[in-house]
């Protein structure tokens, strides 16, 4: 996952490509209803299942609401998908899964969280968090997007991998300089030159939680379009997926027991509503696109493997 | 005293748009004097909104300057980049924001209902741009950030943190006084929310599991806890459209963080743009310590 623009889409394809050439069998899977028409095709597509076009036809949605919709009628459907994997997990490495161009849209919606949890619970999974490398170059910018990095790993309890991604255009070893060394981050905020006032207090305290927060994850820098740091990212990835195994996934679990009754019931009730909303304004329409059943397609060469890896999350048996 | 405005921002579907309107609401139907009858103009920043607001038409529409729709039409465009692109446009004419803005009061209360796409703050700082035109910029208005977040996030301190980060992500990268409000707070229990709001670090950190208090995550988890501990500027307050304290609460905190309706010493002339953040960021300094909020 990661912020629209920073270059997700093409990561997965990238991956996706790699993987192939390597003979490692992968899995991919698409999530976002609006992308365009990509050169690999995915195992399992949303779009095959929810016409995104249909939707902002049928429930007079504008696209915003149309990339939300479509998703919450695919997540009511994300069973089918759990099913599929879970059949092809033993024969695969890795499974990609893409997100959609909004990171807000899975980060904090209902469907989003559904579909998380339902990987999470099955397999290894673990968030590759791609940041627009040219575009972070400002100590604010950089900061800010951290920030919501780390409010992530709050709110989905996943591994990070956080992949600076087109480094063809701009190295990372200034994010790294920053991360790593306190002092060379403050002087890029000297540099950038703001009378901060009240905010250097506070910037100095967010500046101490993401210290913690970088120790947390592991960072790669990578050319979704050159192909570089590809090798270095698996590794990263290899590594979170283990991380997940001891520390992400007894913690779940724990959650998980503790929780079932109300989960159950809590997410039964979004689902009935999320049914109910969707029946309200199929009524209207004819359908609104959504009504397929989940395809499984060949993709665009033999999908198979065990990890699974999100652009949002990976996952490994 | 200049001109005050609210920039009202959060995840999408959080209730922007229902805040500005239950906020014009309030302010109209107060009686008597005082700061709270305040005349509120709703003003629309999000160029990709769709169909009806929640509110009566904005008095000022970023849609009669270009809306996301044409721009996806036109130059085929996905939404985002067609929102990236509308709000870059808005930045390259910005005389048209301050011909309609340029009409209001000394007084007048603007709330900007904002987009909500995350990568608008954090990742392409086009609102910082925007922000610091309405601050340091001739229309020189007194800005203060309102951060909605769903109230279904705040009974799970797990979730809470979360919560917190994205306010305070957006701080930083719009540097002006900021209100953080607990939207839809009507719908989840009172007390629940309470109980979030009233914890204090340690009991925050025992509530979040294994992973967050003990295991991999501690470190961070007590650092981001003492942070916030430390600043009651990362203080939540609840909004329930029925109760009248929870909009007299948020009124005070944004008029402390604006200076609205007080006077104080003549303020110094603002000779250079550079001054524009200043006296903002001194009254919050002031006000920091006051607050228990």
């Amino acid at each position: 996952m990661g912020m629209a623009g920073s270059g997700k889409t093409t990561l997965v394809q990238r991956l996706n490509l790699e993987l192939n050439n390597q003979g490692t069998k992968s899995y991919y899977v698409n999530l976002d209803p609006a992308v365009k028409s990509v050169p690999f095709a995915a195992n399992i597509d949303i779009r095959d299942t929810v016409n995104y076009k249909e939707v902002m036809k049928q429930y007079e949605l504008g696209p915003n609401g149309a990339i939300m919709t479509s998703l919450n009628l695919f997540a009511t459907r994300f069973d089918q998908v759990l099913s599929i994997l879970e059949k092809r997990a033993p024969d695969l490495e890795y499974v990609l899964v893409d997100t959609p161009g909004q990171i807000e849209v899975f980060t904090w919606s209902a469907s989003g969280a559904i579909i998380t949890e339902a990987l999470a619970t099955s397999f290894p999974t673990l968030l590759v968090y791609v940041v627009d490398t040219p575009r972070t170059s400002s100590p604010t910018t950089f900061m800010s997007n951290m920030l919501y990095a780390c409010s992530i790993l709050y709110k989905t309890r996943l591994p990070i991998v956080l992949t600076f991604n087109k480094t063809d255009i701009l190295s990372h070893t200034f994010a790294v300089d920053w991360m790593e060394d306190f002092e060379k981050f403050q002087e890029g905020l000297d540099r950038q030159g703001e009378d901060m006032g009240y905010m250097s207090t506070l910037i100095r305290s967010m500046s101490l939680v993401l210290d913690e927060f970088y120790k947390t994850l592991r960072k790669v820098g990578v050319s979704a379009a050159s192909g570089d740091g590809i090798d270095v990212f698996f590794r990263a990835v290899d590594e979170a997926a283990e991380e997940f195994a001891r520390d992400y996934l007894p913690d779940m679990l724990a959650r998980k027991a503790e929780r079932v009754r109300e989960e159950d019931g809590r997410r039964g009730k979004e689902m009935a509503r999320l049914m109910k909303d969707l029946r309200m304004e199929g009524e209207r329409g004819e359908g609104g696109g959504g009504e397929g059943e989940v395809r499984e397609g060949e993709g665009g060469e033999e999908g198979k493997g065990k990890k699974k890896r999100k652009d949002e999350g990976k996952e490994e048996k | 005293m200049p001109r005050c405005c609210q920039l009202v921002m959060g995840p999408a579907g959080v209730g922007k748009s229902t805040y500005c309107k239950l906020l014009q609401e309030h302010c109209a139907a107060q009686q008597g004097p005082g700061t709270q009858r305040r005349a509120v103009h709703i003003i629309n920043l999000d160029p990709a909104a769709e169909g009806q607001f929640a509110y009566a038409a904005p008095e000022v529409d970023v849609r009669e300057l270009i809306t996301a729709d044409d721009v996806m039409e036109m130059m085929d465009l996905g939404p985002n980049g067609a929102l990236v692109h509308c709000m870059e446009y808005l930045l390259e004419n910005l005389e048209w924001l301050e011909e309609r803005l340029e009409v209001f009061a000394e007084g007048d209360y603007l709330v900007f209902d904002c987009p909500g796409q995350v990568e608008l703050y954090s990742h392409i700082p086009v609102m910082k741009h925007l922000v610091d035109f309405l601050v340091k910029g001739p229309l020189s208005l007194s800005v203060c950030g309102v951060y909605l977040i769903d109230a279904h996030f705040m009974v799970d301190p797990s979730k809470f943190v979360a919560g917190a980060l994205l306010c305070l992500s957006t701080m930083i990268a719009l540097e002006v006084p900021q209100v953080n409000i607990i939207s839809k707070a009507d719908l989840v229990d009172k007390e629940e929310i309470e109980r979030v709001l009233d914890m204090d670090s340690a009991a925050m950190v025992a509530r979040m599991g294994h992973l967050a208090a003990h295991g991999r995550l501690q470190p961070l988890t007590h650092t981001i806890a003492a942070v916030v501990d430390d600043y009651t500027l990362v203080g939540f307050l609840p909004l329930d459209p029925n109760d009248e304290n929870s909009w007299d609460a948020i009124l005070a905190q944004a008029d402390m963080a604006l200076q609205y309706g007080e006077d104080l010493e003549p303020r110094e002339p603002r000779d250079d743009v550079g001054d524009g953040g200043t006296e903002d960021e001194d009254a919050m300094e002031d006000n920091d310590i006051q607050q228990s909020l």
